[in-house]
């Protein structure tokens, strides 16, 4: 390995990247796109979600019961309906996700003491909302009852003969506690730019020589398959690595997101991981030799195990048996345990050893095998 | 000295279909060696197994003295080589490139600045040496290509079809260059499907088909090739072409502008004979001459000879 040859790839590559706005768009543009996008995106916490009434009884206890929904953040007013027809107009058009109906004796009954029931319909299309909704719905009903009960009882100036025990939930979010989603997915696009600059801009880099048949100049030249590979992938994974700290800056200046654990722990994970994937790019580059295939090849390999087998989105304890053990091959998994746990918790290597160890293991594997499979030949 | 080159029965196929077929040759010291052939007759797939990027399916070759399967990277310090197809980087100046190749043989410091200052001045490229390579024309990228492959002064130049797409003056200048090497003891091998290329090398070999169809100086090439050809002037060639036809011993009429080519095998006719089988009432043959076939006349016969296999 000589430093003169080593350098001078590495200049030459810095060149073409810079003098190709493509690439520029690729390395800079692109990650500030998808930080935004997802960040203001995805949501997975619910707030002022439009909800429409439709109220057959007008008495007060309907009234107090809207009233409890819209004072809890989590609803507010969309309209006045009457009839399904109106919710499912409203519903088609997104103009509302929750209905309430209250039946016609719905005050009454509750006044004689009987049994009676409040309506919740949710636009279900949006499963991850609707199963919020859902949630914070009944609270509110069940909340309401305690209070009827309670009122009865002083209103007819019962006191029991004994203490009530009162049991009250007080629940803190840890680590994350306004529940902001964008804390959660700062992360996560960490993970998803940085297997893509790795995997994808290393993959296209070394295909597009072979395509460009500058490859084949080289492959004619002294220059050793190892000087050639080490001064092509060196400059994507420093490329990767200003990404990663242009979408933390980014994250904190756009999004408020701040790092709770050690920034020095967080860049050594980023290492690690990007090592894993500039190796999945050399693997790519030598399977396919055009870059259309490349480019195929390395966004199935890195975008949807990175999106969608890593936890970023889907949690990974709800998969099947199968999926949740394919994901232990996934680096985005561990990646984005450390990234999580760094970012939210705060936590060092004593905690986040094993995804240090796992990456390490694929990373070493996967460059390894590349680099010596690697052939300095045309076929 | 040994030989520069050596094959002995050099064999590359591509699942199963014989791109090159058993070459066998050596090209001397000092010498400019000619691969002549149509496209698709091999001539870029011997160069790529001789400069060690592409492994031969069976045979031996040895460039500089090493053999191409053991000893590519030996080879590959010893010698230049520019592929066909414009592969330098694009979006690099021409300093950029020149100071890239210069790297990577690990060219430097003095060295590095006279030779680039010689080939600069060679190539005439000194006033482009900020511009983009994919911005120049088609002969000045041909130079740089050359110039690049020149950084480290190789023993042997490869060089594949290194005038194809290039003006007539660009051209004349490439091989200006490649003479100047000649002085200085480079031992230059070229492929080109051009005749008047062939012409300008000390030997060729005619490649079609994976195999050599002749090899010799052109001179020789042309005197031994075992026809005679004589040109004739007339009015109206076209009519004239025709009318030859069963023509005793007539090998092949071809059309030059107002004059007929025709060619007999050697010593198959004389040229008071043809005079008079020539002289008819109301033809109007203005000379008869008999001329050296050209090296063009003898590829396209040599192809004819050949056992026709699809």
């Amino acid at each position: 390995m000589r430093r003169q040859r080593i350098l001078a790839l590495v200049k030459k590559e810095f060149i073409t990247v810079r003098r190709d706005f493509s690439f520029a768009l690729n390395i800079f543009i692109l990650p500030l796109i998808m930080l935004v996008i997802y960040g203001y995106g995805i949501r997975f916490d619910i707030q002022y979600l439009p909800t429409v009434v439709w109220d057959l009884s007008q008495t007060p206890q309907s009234r107090d019961l809207v009233e409890k929904f819209f004072a809890s953040g989590y609803f507010r007013a969309a309209g006045m309906v009457d009839g399904y027809g109106q919710i499912e107009e409203r519903f088609d058009k997104g103009k509302a996700k929750l209905a309430l109906v209250f039946p016609t004796e719905f005050g009454s009954r509750l006044a004689r003491g009987e049994k009676t029931a409040v309506q919740i319909l949710v636009d279900g299309s949006d499963n991850n909302t609707a199963t919020l909704a859902v949630g914070y719905a009944s609270g509110i009903v069940r909340g309401y009852q305690a209070d009827l009960v309670v009122g009865k009882l002083v209103q007819k100036g019962i006191r029991l003969p004994f203490e009530t025990p009162v049991l009250t939930e007080e629940s803190r979010m840890w680590y994350n506690p306004e529940l902001k989603s964008v804390n959660f997915i700062v992360p996560g696009i960490i993970v998803v730019i940085m297997s893509m600059m790795g995997t994808v801009m290393t993959a296209m880099a070394i295909v597009g020589e072979k395509e460009r048949g500058t490859f084949e100049q080289v492959a004619a030249s002294p220059l050793s398959g190892m000087e050639f590979l080490v001064g092509k992938i060196a400059p994507y994974i420093l490329l990767a690595l200003v990404d990663m700290i242009l979408i933390v800056a980014a994250g904190y200046l756009l999004f408020q997101v701040p790092i709770k654990g050690s920034f020095a722990l967080l860049f050594l994970f980023a290492l690690l991981f990007v090592s894993v994937t500039t190796g999945l790019g050399l693997w790519v580059s030598s399977v396919s030799d055009s870059l259309q295939g490349a480019m195929t090849l390395a966004f199935l390999v890195t975008l949807l195990p990175s999106i969608l087998l890593s936890g970023f989105i889907f949690p990974i304890e709800n998969f099947p048996a199968a999926l949740k053990a394919l994901t232990y091959l996934n680096p985005g998994r561990y990646f984005i345990e450390a990234l999580r746990g760094i970012y939210l918790k705060g936590v060092g290597i004593s905690v986040l050893w094993p995804q240090a160890a796992f990456l390490s293991l694929l990373g070493a594997s996967l460059l390894g095998l590349t680099l010596l499979r690697f052939k300095k030949r045309l076929a | 000295m040994p030989s520069a080159i050596v094959l002995k029965g050099l064999v590359k196929e591509f699942s199963g279909i014989r791109a090159v077929d058993g070459l066998s040759f050596s090209v001397e010291r000092g010498e400019i060696f000619g691969l002549v052939g149509p496209d698709g007759a091999g001539k870029t797939t011997t160069i790529r197994m001789l400069v060690g990027v592409l492994l031969p399916t069976s045979g031996t070759a040895e460039v500089a003295g090493f053999d191409v399967v053991r000893q590519p990277e030996e080879i590959k310090k010893r010698i230049g080589y520019m592929s066909q197809k414009f592969s330098l980087y694009g979006e690099l100046s021409v300093q950029e490139n020149l100071d890239f190749f210069a790297d990577i043989y690990l060219v430097s410091g003095r060295e590095k600045e006279a030779r680039q200052k010689r080939l600069l001045h060679f190539s005439k490229l000194g006033p482009f040496v900020g511009r983009q390579a994919r911005h120049l024309s088609g002969g000045m990228k041909q130079k740089l290509g050359l110039s690049c492959a020149l950084i480290h002064t190789p023993e042997i130049l490869f060089l594949d079809e290194p005038t194809t797409g290039v003006d007539p003056v660009s051209r004349r200048e490439l091989w200006e260059i490649v003479y100047d090497l000649l002085e200085e003891n480079v031992t230059i091998f070229v492929s080109t499907p051009y005749m008047d290329e062939a012409e300008r090398c000390s030997r060729v070999a005619f490649i079609h088909k994976g195999k050599i169809l002749a090899l010799d100086d052109p001179k020789q090439l042309k005197t031994t090739s075992g026809r005679e050809v004589f040109e004739v002037k007339v009015k109206n060639p076209r009519q004239w072409r025709e009318s030859l036809e069963g023509l005793p011993g007539l090998l092949e009429v071809e059309i030059f502008g107002d004059k007929l080519h025709l060619s007999f095998p050697k010593g198959g006719m004389e040229e008071t004979a043809l005079k008079e089988l020539l002289a008819r009432p109301g033809g109007a043959v203005e000379s008869i001459r008999k001329i050296v076939p050209s090296l063009e006349d003898l590829f396209i016969s040599l192809v004819k000879g050949q056992p026709s296999g699809g």
